[in-house]
Parts: C-alpha cells; sequence; structure tokens
C-alpha cells in the first residue's frame, strides 16, 4: 500500500470505526454529577476531605474545594470518562467570565479552556471570589511551609 | 537476502486486519454487553495517531535503516537468512525491544514519545495503534544496533520488529480475561498488557515485554493483575483533550517548560530531560517510585507486594 492509500484507508476506517460506536450506543458520555465528582477525587487523591464542590449546570465540568494540597481541583468530562487537574496560582493562567460561565485558562496544554456554567452572573463573581481566596490561602500556606 | 524481505511493511500490510478486529471488538461489546468501552473520539485519536506514526515512520525510517545498515556493514560475520536465524533474530528484536520499552518509560525522554501510546483512559484494540510520531528522536533504534553486528540483516531486523508490533495488538483488549496457564506463563498477553496500561500504584513500570512476558519475569518487572485491585486505565495526570497534536507534543512542551524555569542548575535542567517521569527539584511533582512509596505508607498492608 502506497502512502495515500495508507492514509485514505485510515480515515476511511476512522469514519467507520466513530459511525459504528455512535450507531451502536457503546458509549455513553458522561454528565458530571456529585456522586462521581467525589469518586474522581477519591481516586486521584487518595483521602483527600472535600469541602465543596461547584457543579457546571451543563455536567461537562466542575470546580472542588479539597481541605489540603491540592485546594482547589478541576473536574472535565472527557467524553465518557473524567480528567482531573490541580489549580494553584502557578498554573491558573487567566480566569474570566462570559455571561454565566466562568473560564478557566491553565499554563497546561493538555487542558483546553475549560467552561464552567454557573446559574448566572452573579454566581459566577461569587465563584470567582472564592477561587480567589481559597488560591491566595493556599499559596500562603505553601509560602509558610517552605 | 530473500526478495520477499525487500519492500515489505508488515504492519501496513496488517493495517486492514486491524480495522477489522476493531470492528469486531465494537459490535462484541455491543451484543456480549461486556469486554470494554469505546468512546469515538478517543478512538479515532488512537486511529489517527497510529496514521501519524505510519506516515513519519515512512518518511524517516530511512535514518534508522541507514544505521542498522552502517552497523551490519562491520558486522564481522554475515548471517545467512533462515528460520533459524529468523527465529534467533525475532527473540533478539523482543529482547531489544524490552529495554528500549523500560527506557521509555524510565528516562522522560523517552516517555515523551512514548507517553502517547498510553494517554487513552480506554483500554481496547484501537489503544493499540496509538502510536507515538517522534520515535526517531527517542534513539531507541540505537539498541538495536547490536542484533545488527551479530550479523544479522537490517531487512530481517525490521521484519521481526514489525512482527513484534503485530503481535502486540491483539492484547490491547478487555475481551479476553486470561488466556491458558502455559501460555500466560511465557508469552504477553491482554492481562499482563493491562497492567502495563493501569496507573493504579501497584501496576507503574511493570510487564514491559512485546512478545515474551520471561523478559519481565527474568529482570524483575513482572506484576501479575489481580482481581482486587482493577486496573484503571491512562496516566497518573490524565489529559483534558483529544486533539492529537497535544496528544502527540505535550511531554515535549512540557520538558521545555521545565528547562525554562529560572534559577535552576545545568544538572537540574538535564534531569527534567532524562531522569525518570516525575522527578522534579521541588516536589511539585512525583514519580512512579514516590506514588508506590506514598501508596505503601498509607496501605502498610500491601508492603512487600508485587510492584510494591
Amino acid at each position: 500500500m502506497g502512502m495515500p492509500a495508507v492514509i485514505v484507508f485510515s480515515l476511511a476506517a476512522i469514519a467507520l470505526m466513530v459511525a459504528l460506536i455512535r450507531l451502536t450506543g457503546i458509549a455513553r458520555p458522561v454528565r458530571l454529577d456529585t456522586d462521581q465528582v467525589r469518586q474522581a477525587i477519591t481516586e486521584h487523591y487518595e483521602g483527600a476531605r472535600i469541602d465543596r464542590i461547584v457543579l457546571g449546570r451543563d455536567g461537562k465540568g466542575a470546580l472542588v474545594y479539597l481541605a489540603g494540597d491540592p485546594a482547589v481541583v478541576l473536574v472535565r468530562a472527557l467524553g465518557d470518562r473524567m480528567s482531573v487537574r490541580p489549580v494553584s496560582r502557578e498554573v491558573l493562567k487567566a480566569l474570566t467570565q462570559k455571561n454565566d460561565d466562568l473560564i478557566f485558562v491553565l499554563h497546561d496544554i493538555t487542558w483546553p479552556p475549560q467552561h464552567l456554567r454557573l446559574a448566572d452572573a452573579d454566581r459566577c463573581k461569587a465563584e470567582a471570589a472564592s477561587l480567589h481566596a481559597a488560591l491566595d490561602g493556599a499559596s500562603r500556606e505553601d509560602q509558610a511551609g517552605a | 537476502m530473500p526478495e520477499f524481505l525487500k519492500d515489505i511493511n508488515v504492519t501496513t500490510l496488517a493495517a486492514p486486519f486491524f480495522i477489522a478486529l476493531i470492528i469486531l471488538e465494537i459490535l462484541y461489546i455491543r451484543f456480549a454487553r461486556r469486554g470494554g468501552e469505546y468512546e469515538a473520539r478517543d478512538a479515532a485519536t488512537s486511529v489517527f495517531m497510529g496514521l501519524g506514526s505510519s506516515i513519519i515512520d515512512g518518511l524517516l525510517g530511512f535514518i534508522s535503516f541507514g544505521i542498522l545498515m552502517l552497523a551490519y556493514h562491520f558486522a564481522p560475520y554475515k548471517l545467512p537468512v533462515n528460520w533459524l536465524t529468523g527465529a534467533i533474530c525475532f527473540v533478539l528484536v523482543d529482547l531489544s525491544y524490552y529495554v528500549a520499552h523500560r527506557y521509555y518509560h524510565r528516562s522522560r525522554w523517552g516517555w515523551a514519545a512514548h507517553v502517547i501510546h498510553h494517554s487513552s483512559q480506554h483500554y481496547n484494540l484501537s489503544t493499540a495503534l496509538r502510536q507515538t510520531w517522534s520515535g526517531l528522536l527517542t534513539g531507541a533504534f540505537l539498541l538495536y544496533v547490536p542484533i545488527a553486528l551479530l550479523g544479522f540483516h537490517p531487512l530481517l531486523i525490521g521484519f521481526c520488529f514489525g512482527l513484534n508490533l503485530i503481535y502486540q495488538f491483539w492484547f490491547h483488549t478487555e475481551v479476553i480475561d486470561k488466556c491458558p496457564r502455559w501460555f500466560e506463563a511465557i508469552m504477553n498477553t491482554p492481562s499482563h498488557h493491562r497492567v502495563h496500561h493501569a496507573n493504579n500504584p501497584r501496576y507503574l513500570d511493570a510487564n514491559y515485554a512485546g512478545v515474551f512476558i520471561i523478559w519481565d519475569k527474568l529482570f524483575g518487572t513482572f506484576v501479575a493483575e489481580r482481581q482486587d485491585d482493577p486496573p484503571r486505565y491512562g496516566l497518573v495526570s490524565d489529559l483534558g483533550t483529544f486533539n492529537p497534536l497535544r496528544v502527540a507534543t505535550h511531554e515535549y512542551a512540557g520538558i521545555v517548560k521545565d528547562i525554562t524555569r529560572p534559577g535552576l542548575s545545568l544538572k537540574q535542567r538535564l534531569a527534567y530531560i532524562f531522569a525518570e517521569p516525575g522527578w522534579c527539584h521541588d516536589g511539585g511533582r512525583k514519580s512512579s517510585r514516590q506514588i508506590k512509596a506514598e501508596y505503601v505508607a498509607r496501605h502498610p498492608e500491601h508492603a512487600g507486594q508485587p510492584g510494591l
């Protein structure tokens, strides 16, 4: 098989496979709830105590406050799985708000900007303030520890 | 050199069978309601990574082949190609694969290329095709130079390497639980390789074998799959994207970010490139050894078990 044939064959194979997975319905996209978020946290931070979970309305993301290190964790639904990232002052590149979306941009190319859809714009402002307070607290603890 | 070894790329020839088996696996999971899971974007990323790998290998394969030919030129004795030398070459290639694979996991430079193969949270036949785009950069092909110096023709080495990769396809599955005991004792199997793809602390850095699991048993890296600790697949820190470009390059980006940090010594910068994955000068990340040690500290009753 020449290179063009390999490319055409592979792209056709991808299309066929994706169609088959969708048609058979074997993939079940995750819609995050508190139980799933707790499970993700337990798997990644065994024994961690969860202070608070802020779930996105669309079930695609969550912001989790922990008692300890890390103090703040992002959870995102990734297809039928979940992925988790600790958030710190150093990792957080930008936190912006657009209507009822809180948008997290991390210094991490494996983590595209994450939208956390909340109830309304006021809730976004309140969560942003809580997050900054938590990150400042964690940062102070790190410095004290060092 | 037999003509059939020229212009033959066994992995490309096997591609239609790979796709056919993936389709069969999807149908099996659908109708048997067991045997693993598929996610469309995850599987598409895996096959796309395989396509990229084939293209890059096709374009740059002459470099590694050229170096093997150079080594073969200096071989004091050129072995004939027959069933016996073919079989010996296959075993030697598998041993070299074990060493290369161990290097991929124990040095961040190797890991930066190989992490792609472990970046899916699924374990199915499509995962087998999720291959690196930067294998040449690792220099791991140099581990096959001794085989050429022994007098095995590079075309035979390449052929055996292709067969090795083809063998490795079928065991990326949860459809098969355990194989017959004698087979599990000698050969790499779905059960052994599930352990290799798992991020449970006890399973990290285990079962590097390609075809023969005996290498892991000989060199102390074998860990058996346990029913009381089912494998969780993926990375210690899973990716948050299916984007193939990010999947292919993220560890290199991490290396660049780390070595350009201010205030590091040259030794620390080199360690960020070549030390074990997770090495960190300030304890901000953990290597698999540290992850295992912390797990044992939390679960002292598991201390001394295989992998811990």
